[in-house]
Protein backbone atom coordinates (compact mmCIF):
# COMPACT_ATOMS: atom_id res chain seq x y z
CA UNK A 1 0.00 0.00 0.00
CA UNK A 2 2.76 2.37 0.95
CA UNK A 3 4.70 1.61 -2.24
CA UNK A 4 1.62 2.10 -4.31
CA UNK A 5 1.03 5.48 -2.68
CA UNK A 6 4.61 6.49 -3.30
CA UNK A 7 4.36 5.58 -6.94
CA UNK A 8 1.07 7.35 -7.45
CA UNK A 9 2.11 10.50 -5.65
CA UNK A 10 5.40 10.61 -7.51
CA UNK A 11 3.61 10.05 -10.78
CA UNK A 12 1.11 12.82 -10.11
CA UNK A 13 3.81 15.26 -9.06
CA UNK A 14 6.01 14.51 -12.06
CA UNK A 15 3.06 14.67 -14.38
CA UNK A 16 2.03 17.99 -12.92
CA UNK A 17 5.51 19.48 -13.22
CA UNK A 18 6.01 18.16 -16.75
CA UNK A 19 2.61 19.44 -17.81
CA UNK A 20 3.31 22.88 -16.37
CA UNK A 21 6.83 23.23 -17.76
CA UNK A 22 6.39 21.78 -21.22
CA UNK A 23 2.90 23.21 -21.58
CA UNK A 24 4.25 26.68 -20.82
CA UNK A 25 7.14 26.30 -23.23
CA UNK A 26 4.88 24.97 -25.98
CA UNK A 27 2.34 27.73 -25.49
CA UNK A 28 5.16 30.27 -25.65
CA UNK A 29 5.97 28.97 -29.10
CA UNK A 30 9.02 26.90 -28.40
CA UNK A 31 9.81 24.63 -31.29
CA UNK A 32 11.21 21.47 -29.82
CA UNK A 33 13.89 19.81 -31.93
CA UNK A 34 14.67 22.91 -34.02
CA UNK A 35 17.78 25.05 -34.05
CA UNK A 36 16.98 28.54 -32.91
CA UNK A 37 18.98 31.74 -32.79
CA UNK A 38 18.37 35.20 -31.43
CA UNK A 39 18.21 38.26 -33.67
CA UNK A 40 18.20 41.78 -32.32
CA UNK A 41 16.40 44.71 -33.89
CA UNK A 42 15.98 48.33 -32.87
CA UNK A 43 12.90 50.52 -33.11
CA UNK A 44 11.98 54.05 -32.23
CA UNK A 45 8.63 52.71 -31.02
CA UNK A 46 7.18 49.21 -30.82
CA UNK A 47 3.47 49.99 -30.72
CA UNK A 48 1.59 47.14 -29.02
CA UNK A 49 4.22 44.49 -29.72
CA UNK A 50 5.05 42.37 -26.70
CA UNK A 51 6.98 39.30 -25.70
CA UNK A 52 5.56 36.14 -27.20
CA UNK A 53 4.24 37.76 -30.39
CA UNK A 54 4.90 35.87 -33.59
CA UNK A 55 7.92 36.47 -35.82
CA UNK A 56 7.24 35.76 -39.49
CA UNK A 57 9.07 35.60 -42.77
CA UNK A 58 6.86 35.88 -45.84
CA UNK A 59 3.86 35.23 -43.60
CA UNK A 60 5.25 31.97 -42.14
CA UNK A 61 5.80 31.89 -38.40
CA UNK A 62 9.46 31.18 -37.64
CA UNK A 63 9.71 32.29 -34.04
CA UNK A 64 8.57 34.73 -31.41
CA UNK A 65 9.53 37.97 -29.74
CA UNK A 66 11.69 37.02 -26.80
CA UNK A 67 12.38 40.35 -25.16
CA UNK A 68 11.33 43.97 -25.49
CA UNK A 69 13.29 46.58 -23.59
CA UNK A 70 14.00 50.27 -23.76
CA UNK A 71 17.65 51.17 -24.33
CA UNK A 72 19.35 52.32 -21.11
CA UNK A 73 19.76 55.82 -22.53
CA UNK A 74 16.16 55.81 -23.72
CA UNK A 75 17.02 56.49 -27.33
CA UNK A 76 15.32 53.45 -28.84
CA UNK A 77 13.71 50.12 -28.08
CA UNK A 78 15.63 46.87 -28.35
CA UNK A 79 13.69 43.80 -29.41
CA UNK A 80 15.18 40.32 -29.27
CA UNK A 81 13.65 37.83 -31.69
CA UNK A 82 13.99 34.09 -31.19
CA UNK A 83 13.78 32.59 -34.65
CA UNK A 84 14.41 29.35 -36.51
CA UNK A 85 18.06 29.39 -37.58
CA UNK A 86 17.38 27.32 -40.71
CA UNK A 87 15.13 29.93 -42.32
CA UNK A 88 17.10 32.23 -44.65
CA UNK A 89 16.67 35.97 -44.25
CA UNK A 90 16.98 38.65 -46.95
CA UNK A 91 20.44 40.27 -47.28
CA UNK A 92 19.01 43.70 -46.47
CA UNK A 93 16.78 42.34 -43.74
CA UNK A 94 14.70 44.68 -41.61
CA UNK A 95 11.93 44.10 -39.10
CA UNK A 96 8.45 45.57 -39.40
CA UNK A 97 6.14 45.47 -36.39
CA UNK A 98 2.48 45.49 -37.35
CA UNK A 99 -0.90 44.40 -36.02
CA UNK A 100 -1.49 40.74 -36.87
CA UNK A 101 -5.24 41.21 -36.87
CA UNK A 102 -7.86 43.68 -35.72
CA UNK A 103 -7.98 42.11 -32.26
CA UNK A 104 -4.86 43.48 -30.68
CA UNK A 105 -2.19 40.88 -31.35
CA UNK A 106 0.97 42.08 -33.11
CA UNK A 107 3.64 40.40 -35.15
CA UNK A 108 7.20 41.06 -36.19
CA UNK A 109 7.88 40.37 -39.86
CA UNK A 110 11.41 40.08 -41.24
CA UNK A 111 11.33 41.74 -44.65
CA UNK A 112 13.65 43.05 -47.32
CA UNK A 113 14.22 46.71 -46.59
CA UNK A 114 14.27 47.61 -50.28
CA UNK A 115 10.63 46.56 -50.56
CA UNK A 116 9.57 49.31 -48.18
CA UNK A 117 11.57 52.42 -49.13
CA UNK A 118 8.95 54.74 -47.61
CA UNK A 119 9.25 53.18 -44.12
CA UNK A 120 11.48 55.17 -41.80
CA UNK A 121 13.53 52.34 -40.35
CA UNK A 122 15.67 53.12 -37.33
CA UNK A 123 19.22 52.36 -38.38
CA UNK A 124 21.28 50.54 -35.76
CA UNK A 125 24.84 51.34 -34.83
CA UNK A 126 25.95 47.71 -34.83
CA UNK A 127 26.15 45.60 -37.98
CA UNK A 128 24.45 42.51 -36.54
CA UNK A 129 21.40 44.44 -35.37
CA UNK A 130 18.51 44.80 -37.78
CA UNK A 131 16.77 48.11 -38.47
CA UNK A 132 13.15 48.22 -37.37
CA UNK A 133 9.97 50.11 -38.02
CA UNK A 134 6.58 49.86 -36.29
CA UNK A 135 3.40 50.60 -38.16
CA UNK A 136 0.88 52.79 -36.35
CA UNK A 137 -1.63 50.74 -34.42
CA UNK A 138 -5.37 50.98 -34.60
CA UNK A 139 -5.54 53.29 -31.59
CA UNK A 140 -3.33 55.84 -33.34
CA UNK A 141 -5.31 55.54 -36.53
CA UNK A 142 -8.47 55.96 -34.51
CA UNK A 143 -7.00 59.03 -32.82
CA UNK A 144 -6.10 60.47 -36.21
CA UNK A 145 -9.56 59.71 -37.52
CA UNK A 146 -10.97 61.37 -34.43
CA UNK A 147 -8.97 64.53 -35.15
CA UNK A 148 -10.12 64.47 -38.76
CA UNK A 149 -13.73 64.09 -37.67
CA UNK A 150 -13.32 67.00 -35.27
CA UNK A 151 -11.92 69.13 -38.08
CA UNK A 152 -14.78 68.09 -40.32
CA UNK A 153 -17.26 68.99 -37.61
CA UNK A 154 -15.59 72.37 -37.22
CA UNK A 155 -15.67 72.87 -40.97
CA UNK A 156 -19.31 71.91 -41.20
CA UNK A 157 -20.10 74.36 -38.41
CA UNK A 158 -18.36 77.12 -40.31
CA UNK A 159 -20.20 76.19 -43.48
CA UNK A 160 -23.43 76.27 -41.49
CA UNK A 161 -22.61 79.78 -40.29
CA UNK A 162 -21.57 80.98 -43.74
CA UNK A 163 -24.60 79.49 -45.47
CA UNK A 164 -27.12 82.21 -44.59
CA UNK A 165 -30.34 83.13 -46.41
CA UNK A 166 -28.55 85.91 -48.26
CA UNK A 167 -25.88 83.45 -49.36
CA UNK A 168 -28.59 81.14 -50.58
CA UNK A 169 -30.17 83.93 -52.62
CA UNK A 170 -26.79 84.85 -54.02
CA UNK A 171 -26.19 81.27 -54.86
CA UNK A 172 -29.57 81.04 -56.58
CA UNK A 173 -28.78 84.14 -58.62
CA UNK A 174 -25.38 82.78 -59.42
CA UNK A 175 -26.93 79.55 -60.58
CA UNK A 176 -29.35 81.48 -62.78
CA UNK A 177 -26.47 83.49 -64.20
CA UNK A 178 -24.54 80.35 -64.79
CA UNK A 179 -27.57 78.95 -66.59
CA UNK A 180 -27.72 82.06 -68.81
CA UNK A 181 -24.02 81.87 -69.48
CA UNK A 182 -24.43 78.22 -70.20
CA UNK A 183 -27.18 78.95 -72.78
CA UNK A 184 -25.01 81.56 -74.43
CA UNK A 185 -22.09 79.25 -74.45
CA UNK A 186 -24.30 76.64 -76.05
CA UNK A 187 -25.33 79.05 -78.77
CA UNK A 188 -21.76 80.13 -79.28
CA UNK A 189 -20.66 76.56 -79.50
CA UNK A 190 -23.38 75.84 -82.04
CA UNK A 191 -22.27 78.84 -84.10
CA UNK A 192 -18.70 77.83 -83.77
CA UNK A 193 -19.66 74.36 -84.79
CA UNK A 194 -21.34 75.70 -87.96
CA UNK A 195 -18.31 77.89 -88.62
CA UNK A 196 -16.09 74.96 -88.06
CA UNK A 197 -18.17 72.96 -90.49
CA UNK A 198 -17.69 75.63 -93.16
CA UNK A 199 -14.08 75.96 -92.26
CA UNK A 200 -13.67 72.24 -92.38
CA UNK A 201 -15.28 72.18 -95.82
CA UNK A 202 -12.92 74.90 -96.96
CA UNK A 203 -10.01 73.19 -95.43
CA UNK A 204 -11.07 70.06 -97.20
CA UNK A 205 -11.33 72.00 -100.44
CA UNK A 206 -7.97 73.62 -99.82
CA UNK A 207 -6.57 70.25 -99.05
CA UNK A 208 -7.85 69.07 -102.40
CA UNK A 209 -6.28 72.08 -104.06
CA UNK A 210 -3.05 71.44 -102.26
CA UNK A 211 -3.25 67.87 -103.37
CA UNK A 212 -3.76 68.93 -106.95
CA UNK A 213 -0.99 71.49 -106.64
CA UNK A 214 1.20 68.81 -105.25
CA UNK A 215 0.35 66.63 -108.21
CA UNK A 216 1.12 69.49 -110.57
CA UNK A 217 4.32 70.22 -108.70
CA UNK A 218 5.25 66.62 -108.95
CA UNK A 219 4.61 66.76 -112.70
CA UNK A 220 6.61 69.97 -112.92
CA UNK A 221 9.40 68.46 -110.95
CA UNK A 222 9.29 65.48 -113.26
CA UNK A 223 9.55 67.78 -116.26
CA UNK A 224 12.29 69.72 -114.53
CA UNK A 225 14.06 66.49 -113.87
CA UNK A 226 13.75 65.58 -117.54
CA UNK A 227 15.01 69.01 -118.55
CA UNK A 228 17.94 68.71 -116.19
CA UNK A 229 18.68 65.34 -117.65
CA UNK A 230 18.74 66.77 -121.23
CA UNK A 231 20.92 69.82 -120.37
CA UNK A 232 18.30 72.35 -121.37
CA UNK A 233 18.17 73.72 -117.91
CA UNK A 234 21.90 74.34 -117.99
CA UNK A 235 21.53 76.27 -121.23
CA UNK A 236 18.62 78.13 -119.80
CA UNK A 237 20.64 78.99 -116.74
CA UNK A 238 23.50 80.22 -118.96
CA UNK A 239 21.06 82.47 -120.87
CA UNK A 240 19.60 83.64 -117.61
CA UNK A 241 23.11 84.35 -116.36
CA UNK A 242 23.84 86.40 -119.53
CA UNK A 243 20.58 88.24 -119.17
CA UNK A 244 21.41 88.86 -115.55
CA UNK A 245 24.80 90.25 -116.48
CA UNK A 246 23.13 92.49 -119.11
CA UNK A 247 20.60 93.56 -116.58
CA UNK A 248 23.42 94.29 -114.16
CA UNK A 249 25.24 96.54 -116.66
CA UNK A 250 21.94 98.13 -117.59
CA UNK A 251 21.28 98.71 -113.97
CA UNK A 252 24.68 100.34 -113.55
CA UNK A 253 24.02 102.58 -116.52
CA UNK A 254 20.60 103.36 -115.21
CA UNK A 255 22.17 104.16 -111.90
CA UNK A 256 24.66 106.51 -113.59
CA UNK A 257 21.93 108.06 -115.68
CA UNK A 258 19.79 108.40 -112.64
CA UNK A 259 22.55 110.16 -110.74
CA UNK A 260 23.16 112.47 -113.69
CA UNK A 261 19.49 112.93 -114.03
CA UNK A 262 19.37 113.81 -110.38
CA UNK A 263 22.15 116.35 -110.83
CA UNK A 264 20.36 117.75 -113.83
CA UNK A 265 17.16 117.83 -111.85
CA UNK A 266 18.96 119.75 -109.16
CA UNK A 267 20.26 122.18 -111.72
CA UNK A 268 16.86 122.41 -113.36
CA UNK A 269 15.33 122.99 -110.02
CA UNK A 270 17.75 125.83 -109.32
CA UNK A 271 17.18 127.15 -112.82
CA UNK A 272 13.47 126.96 -112.37
CA UNK A 273 13.91 128.73 -109.07
CA UNK A 274 15.88 131.48 -110.71
CA UNK A 275 13.36 131.72 -113.54
CA UNK A 276 10.66 131.77 -110.97
CA UNK A 277 12.38 134.59 -109.13
CA UNK A 278 12.96 136.46 -112.45
CA UNK A 279 9.35 135.97 -113.45
CA UNK A 280 8.27 137.09 -110.02
CA UNK A 281 10.45 140.14 -110.28
CA UNK A 282 9.18 140.72 -113.80
CA UNK A 283 5.60 140.46 -112.59
CA UNK A 284 6.41 142.85 -109.81
CA UNK A 285 7.73 145.25 -112.43
CA UNK A 286 11.30 145.09 -111.36
CA UNK A 287 14.10 145.28 -113.91
CA UNK A 288 13.89 145.95 -117.58
CA UNK A 289 11.78 142.96 -118.34
CA UNK A 290 9.41 143.86 -115.58
CA UNK A 291 9.04 147.36 -116.70
CA UNK A 292 8.71 146.09 -120.23
CA UNK A 293 5.97 143.74 -119.17
CA UNK A 294 4.18 146.12 -116.90
CA UNK A 295 4.77 149.51 -118.58
CA UNK A 296 2.67 149.89 -121.78
CA UNK A 297 4.62 153.01 -122.68
CA UNK A 298 7.76 151.14 -123.22
CA UNK A 299 5.90 148.59 -125.26
CA UNK A 300 4.42 151.29 -127.32
CA UNK A 301 7.82 152.91 -127.83
CA UNK A 302 9.33 149.59 -128.70
CA UNK A 303 6.60 148.93 -131.17
CA UNK A 304 7.08 152.42 -132.65
CA UNK A 305 10.82 151.85 -132.75
CA UNK A 306 10.27 148.55 -134.46
CA UNK A 307 8.01 150.23 -136.99
CA UNK A 308 10.57 152.99 -137.69
CA UNK A 309 13.31 150.36 -137.83
CA UNK A 310 11.27 148.48 -140.37
CA UNK A 311 10.80 151.72 -142.39
CA UNK A 312 14.49 152.37 -142.13
CA UNK A 313 15.33 148.91 -143.39
CA UNK A 314 12.97 149.34 -146.29
CA UNK A 315 14.56 152.68 -147.06
CA UNK A 316 18.01 151.18 -146.82
CA UNK A 317 16.96 148.45 -149.15
CA UNK A 318 15.59 150.97 -151.59
CA UNK A 319 18.29 153.61 -151.22
CA UNK A 320 21.42 151.80 -150.16
CA UNK A 321 23.71 154.57 -151.40
CA UNK A 322 22.17 156.91 -149.06
CA UNK A 323 23.43 154.94 -146.25
CA UNK A 324 26.45 152.97 -147.66
CA UNK A 325 29.45 154.40 -149.45
CA UNK A 326 32.04 152.02 -150.90
CA UNK A 327 35.43 153.36 -152.09
CA UNK A 328 38.56 151.61 -153.04
CA UNK A 329 41.56 153.73 -152.14
CA UNK B 1 -35.65 49.03 29.90
CA UNK B 2 -32.00 49.32 30.78
CA UNK B 3 -31.34 45.85 29.42
CA UNK B 4 -32.89 46.80 26.06
CA UNK B 5 -30.83 49.93 25.82
CA UNK B 6 -27.68 47.99 26.52
CA UNK B 7 -28.52 45.14 24.17
CA UNK B 8 -26.62 46.50 21.15
CA UNK B 9 -23.56 47.04 23.25
CA UNK B 10 -23.90 43.57 24.69
CA UNK B 11 -24.20 42.15 21.15
CA UNK B 12 -21.23 44.14 19.99
CA UNK B 13 -19.11 43.09 22.93
CA UNK B 14 -20.12 39.47 22.62
CA UNK B 15 -19.32 39.30 18.92
CA UNK B 16 -16.16 41.32 19.39
CA UNK B 17 -14.96 38.88 21.99
CA UNK B 18 -15.97 35.98 19.80
CA UNK B 19 -14.08 37.40 16.81
CA UNK B 20 -11.06 38.12 18.91
CA UNK B 21 -11.22 34.63 20.32
CA UNK B 22 -11.54 33.25 16.79
CA UNK B 23 -8.54 35.25 15.61
CA UNK B 24 -6.65 34.05 18.63
CA UNK B 25 -7.56 30.48 17.88
CA UNK B 26 -6.43 30.95 14.27
CA UNK B 27 -3.20 32.53 15.40
CA UNK B 28 -2.67 29.75 17.87
CA UNK B 29 -3.26 27.09 15.22
CA UNK B 30 -0.90 28.71 12.76
CA UNK B 31 1.78 29.30 15.34
CA UNK B 32 1.55 25.76 16.68
CA UNK B 33 1.64 24.38 13.15
CA UNK B 34 4.74 26.37 12.26
CA UNK B 35 6.36 25.21 15.48
CA UNK B 36 5.34 21.66 14.71
CA UNK B 37 7.31 21.75 11.48
CA UNK B 38 10.40 20.86 13.47
CA UNK B 39 8.89 17.47 14.37
CA UNK B 40 9.79 15.98 11.06
CA UNK B 41 10.00 12.53 12.62
CA UNK B 42 6.35 12.81 13.49
CA UNK B 43 4.80 14.32 10.37
CA UNK B 44 7.36 12.93 7.87
CA UNK B 45 6.01 9.40 7.89
CA UNK B 46 2.45 10.68 7.75
CA UNK B 47 3.00 12.94 4.76
CA UNK B 48 2.92 10.29 2.04
CA UNK B 49 -0.51 8.90 2.94
CA UNK B 50 -1.86 12.43 3.07
CA UNK B 51 -0.33 13.24 -0.32
CA UNK B 52 -2.07 10.18 -1.70
CA UNK B 53 -5.39 10.97 -0.07
CA UNK B 54 -5.44 14.68 -0.80
CA UNK B 55 -3.72 14.61 -4.20
CA UNK B 56 -3.99 11.30 -5.99
CA UNK B 57 -7.46 10.47 -4.76
CA UNK B 58 -8.70 13.91 -5.81
CA UNK B 59 -7.56 13.61 -9.38
CA UNK B 60 -10.66 11.86 -10.77
CA UNK B 61 -13.08 14.48 -9.49
CA UNK B 62 -10.75 17.32 -10.58
CA UNK B 63 -10.35 15.91 -14.08
CA UNK B 64 -14.04 15.21 -14.36
CA UNK B 65 -14.94 18.78 -13.52
CA UNK B 66 -12.21 20.16 -15.81
CA UNK B 67 -13.31 17.99 -18.73
CA UNK B 68 -16.85 19.30 -18.75
CA UNK B 69 -15.71 22.82 -17.99
CA UNK B 70 -13.51 22.72 -21.10
CA UNK B 71 -16.39 21.43 -23.23
CA UNK B 72 -18.77 24.10 -21.99
CA UNK B 73 -16.17 26.84 -22.40
CA UNK B 74 -15.51 25.91 -26.02
CA UNK B 75 -19.19 25.75 -26.87
CA UNK B 76 -20.05 28.97 -25.09
CA UNK B 77 -17.10 30.73 -26.68
CA UNK B 78 -18.16 29.69 -30.18
CA UNK B 79 -21.72 30.75 -29.38
CA UNK B 80 -20.51 34.14 -28.16
CA UNK B 81 -18.01 34.73 -30.94
CA UNK B 82 -20.35 33.89 -33.80
CA UNK B 83 -20.12 36.74 -36.27
CA UNK B 84 -17.38 39.32 -36.28
CA UNK B 85 -14.84 37.61 -34.02
CA UNK B 86 -12.75 34.86 -35.60
CA UNK B 87 -13.35 31.37 -34.32
CA UNK B 88 -9.77 30.86 -33.23
CA UNK B 89 -10.61 33.08 -30.26
CA UNK B 90 -12.27 29.96 -28.83
CA UNK B 91 -8.74 28.79 -28.11
CA UNK B 92 -7.93 32.10 -26.45
CA UNK B 93 -10.95 31.90 -24.20
CA UNK B 94 -10.56 28.23 -23.31
CA UNK B 95 -6.84 28.60 -22.60
CA UNK B 96 -6.94 31.84 -20.65
CA UNK B 97 -10.02 30.91 -18.65
CA UNK B 98 -8.86 27.43 -17.78
CA UNK B 99 -5.35 28.49 -16.81
CA UNK B 100 -6.08 31.67 -14.91
CA UNK B 101 -9.51 31.18 -13.44
CA UNK B 102 -11.64 28.11 -13.78
CA UNK B 103 -8.86 25.54 -13.49
CA UNK B 104 -7.63 26.68 -10.08
CA UNK B 105 -10.97 27.87 -8.69
CA UNK B 106 -13.14 24.92 -9.72
CA UNK B 107 -10.47 22.48 -8.62
CA UNK B 108 -10.13 24.39 -5.35
CA UNK B 109 -13.88 24.37 -4.75
CA UNK B 110 -14.15 20.70 -5.60
CA UNK B 111 -11.29 19.85 -3.31
CA UNK B 112 -12.67 22.13 -0.61
CA UNK B 113 -15.77 19.97 -0.56
CA UNK B 114 -13.85 16.77 -0.62
CA UNK B 115 -10.68 17.51 1.35
CA UNK B 116 -11.99 20.22 3.66
CA UNK B 117 -14.92 18.07 4.76
CA UNK B 118 -12.71 15.03 5.08
CA UNK B 119 -10.14 16.76 7.24
CA UNK B 120 -12.71 18.53 9.43
CA UNK B 121 -14.69 15.35 9.95
CA UNK B 122 -11.62 13.26 10.68
CA UNK B 123 -10.05 15.67 13.17
CA UNK B 124 -13.45 16.62 14.60
CA UNK B 125 -14.19 12.98 15.30
CA UNK B 126 -10.82 12.59 16.98
CA UNK B 127 -11.56 15.71 18.97
CA UNK B 128 -14.99 14.62 20.23
CA UNK B 129 -13.69 11.16 21.02
CA UNK B 130 -10.75 12.71 22.90
CA UNK B 131 -8.17 11.02 20.71
CA UNK B 132 -6.36 14.35 20.40
CA UNK B 133 -6.17 14.59 24.15
CA UNK B 134 -4.74 11.08 24.13
CA UNK B 135 -2.08 12.16 21.68
CA UNK B 136 -1.10 14.99 23.95
CA UNK B 137 -1.03 12.59 26.84
CA UNK B 138 1.32 10.37 24.87
CA UNK B 139 3.54 13.42 24.20
CA UNK B 140 2.67 13.48 20.53
CA UNK B 141 2.37 17.07 19.32
CA UNK B 142 -1.14 17.03 17.81
CA UNK B 143 -0.35 19.72 15.22
CA UNK B 144 2.69 17.81 13.99
CA UNK B 145 0.66 14.63 13.86
CA UNK B 146 -2.57 15.97 12.39
CA UNK B 147 -2.15 19.43 10.88
CA UNK B 148 1.31 19.59 9.31
CA UNK B 149 1.01 16.51 7.05
CA UNK B 150 -2.39 17.61 5.80
CA UNK B 151 -1.42 21.22 5.21
CA UNK B 152 1.83 20.22 3.48
CA UNK B 153 -0.02 17.68 1.37
CA UNK B 154 -2.56 20.32 0.42
CA UNK B 155 0.12 22.88 -0.48
CA UNK B 156 2.06 20.33 -2.55
CA UNK B 157 -0.76 18.47 -4.26
CA UNK B 158 -3.27 21.22 -4.98
CA UNK B 159 -1.00 22.81 -7.65
CA UNK B 160 -0.24 19.44 -9.20
CA UNK B 161 -3.89 18.48 -9.38
CA UNK B 162 -4.79 21.94 -10.67
CA UNK B 163 -2.19 21.74 -13.46
CA UNK B 164 -3.52 18.37 -14.53
CA UNK B 165 -7.06 19.74 -14.42
CA UNK B 166 -6.04 22.69 -16.56
CA UNK B 167 -4.43 20.35 -19.07
CA UNK B 168 -7.54 18.21 -19.16
CA UNK B 169 -9.82 21.21 -19.56
CA UNK B 170 -7.81 22.58 -22.48
CA UNK B 171 -7.68 19.15 -24.07
CA UNK B 172 -11.43 18.68 -23.79
CA UNK B 173 -11.97 22.17 -25.19
CA UNK B 174 -9.67 21.34 -28.11
CA UNK B 175 -11.47 18.05 -28.83
CA UNK B 176 -14.81 19.83 -28.62
CA UNK B 177 -13.61 22.50 -31.04
CA UNK B 178 -12.48 19.85 -33.50
CA UNK B 179 -15.56 17.67 -33.25
CA UNK B 180 -18.37 20.13 -32.72
CA UNK B 181 -17.18 23.52 -33.95
CA UNK B 182 -15.55 22.68 -37.28
CA UNK B 183 -12.28 24.16 -36.09
CA UNK B 184 -8.86 22.84 -37.00
CA UNK B 185 -6.05 22.09 -34.60
CA UNK B 186 -3.86 24.96 -35.93
CA UNK B 187 -6.75 27.36 -35.43
CA UNK B 188 -7.28 26.25 -31.84
CA UNK B 189 -3.55 26.25 -31.09
CA UNK B 190 -3.19 29.72 -32.61
CA UNK B 191 -5.84 31.03 -30.24
CA UNK B 192 -4.30 29.10 -27.37
CA UNK B 193 -0.86 30.62 -27.90
CA UNK B 194 -2.02 34.06 -28.97
CA UNK B 195 -2.16 35.78 -25.60
CA UNK B 196 -0.31 33.23 -23.50
CA UNK B 197 2.24 34.45 -21.03
CA UNK B 198 4.32 32.20 -18.73
CA UNK B 199 3.06 34.28 -15.84
CA UNK B 200 -0.38 32.80 -16.44
CA UNK B 201 0.89 29.41 -15.24
CA UNK B 202 2.61 30.96 -12.24
CA UNK B 203 -0.60 32.77 -11.42
CA UNK B 204 -2.49 29.45 -11.45
CA UNK B 205 0.14 27.74 -9.32
CA UNK B 206 0.16 30.55 -6.75
CA UNK B 207 -3.60 30.46 -6.50
CA UNK B 208 -3.75 26.68 -6.26
CA UNK B 209 -1.10 26.65 -3.55
CA UNK B 210 -2.97 29.23 -1.51
CA UNK B 211 -6.20 27.31 -1.98
CA UNK B 212 -4.56 24.11 -0.74
CA UNK B 213 -3.24 25.93 2.31
CA UNK B 214 -6.61 27.49 3.09
CA UNK B 215 -8.69 24.35 2.55
CA UNK B 216 -6.53 22.15 4.76
CA UNK B 217 -6.02 24.80 7.43
CA UNK B 218 -9.75 25.54 7.64
CA UNK B 219 -10.53 21.82 7.83
CA UNK B 220 -7.99 21.38 10.60
CA UNK B 221 -9.23 24.46 12.45
CA UNK B 222 -12.86 23.42 12.54
CA UNK B 223 -11.87 19.87 13.31
CA UNK B 224 -9.81 21.00 16.29
CA UNK B 225 -12.66 23.14 17.56
CA UNK B 226 -15.38 20.58 17.19
CA UNK B 227 -17.66 20.20 20.18
CA UNK B 228 -20.86 18.36 20.79
CA UNK B 229 -20.34 14.84 19.55
CA UNK B 230 -21.44 13.59 16.13
CA UNK B 231 -23.69 16.56 15.59
CA UNK B 232 -20.78 18.86 16.30
CA UNK B 233 -18.69 16.94 13.78
CA UNK B 234 -21.37 17.54 11.18
CA UNK B 235 -21.46 21.25 11.99
CA UNK B 236 -17.70 21.51 11.81
CA UNK B 237 -17.65 19.71 8.50
CA UNK B 238 -20.26 22.01 7.04
CA UNK B 239 -18.51 25.10 8.39
CA UNK B 240 -15.18 23.92 7.02
CA UNK B 241 -16.60 23.44 3.53
CA UNK B 242 -18.49 26.74 3.53
CA UNK B 243 -15.67 28.83 4.96
CA UNK B 244 -12.99 27.27 2.79
CA UNK B 245 -15.15 27.80 -0.31
CA UNK B 246 -15.70 31.41 0.64
CA UNK B 247 -12.04 31.93 1.33
CA UNK B 248 -11.17 30.41 -2.03
CA UNK B 249 -13.29 33.03 -3.79
CA UNK B 250 -11.91 35.80 -1.60
CA UNK B 251 -8.37 34.67 -2.29
CA UNK B 252 -9.19 34.45 -6.00
CA UNK B 253 -10.14 38.11 -5.99
CA UNK B 254 -7.21 38.96 -3.73
CA UNK B 255 -4.64 37.42 -6.05
CA UNK B 256 -6.28 39.03 -9.08
CA UNK B 257 -6.07 42.45 -7.45
CA UNK B 258 -2.55 41.85 -6.21
CA UNK B 259 -0.95 40.21 -9.24
CA UNK B 260 -2.85 41.32 -12.35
Amino acid sequence: MKRRNETLVGLVLVLGVVTAVFGSLWLQGWEFGRTVETVEAVFSDVGQAAEGNAVKVRGVRIGRIDEVSVHPEGEFVQVVLRVDADVPRPPDAAVVLAPESMFGEWQAEIVSRSLYPHFQFLDPNEPDVLPGYALPDISRLTATADRISENLADLSDRIGIAFSEETAENLARTIQNVEGVSDRLTQLIEQQAATFDVLAARVEEATGEIGRAATASRTTFDHLSDLMATGEVEMLLTDVRDVAEGLQSLTQEATTTTSEFQKMAVRAESTFARVDRILGAAEDGEGTLGRLLNDPTLMNEVEATLVQLQLLLEDVRENPRRYLRLSIF
Amino acid sequence: MTTRLLAPFTWLGSHGLSMTQGLGNWGSLITDTVRALRHVDVWGRLLLPQLARIGVDSIPIALFIATFTGIVLALQASYTFTGAIPLYFVGVLVGKTMIMELGPVLTGLALAGRIGANVAAEIGSMKVTEQIDALETLAYPPNAYLVVPRVLAGVIMFPAVTILAIGMGITSGWVTSLQLLDMSTPQFVRGLTLFFFPFDVWFAIIKATSFGLVVTLVGCFYGFHTTGGAEGVGRSTTKAVVVSSMLILVLDAFWAVLLL
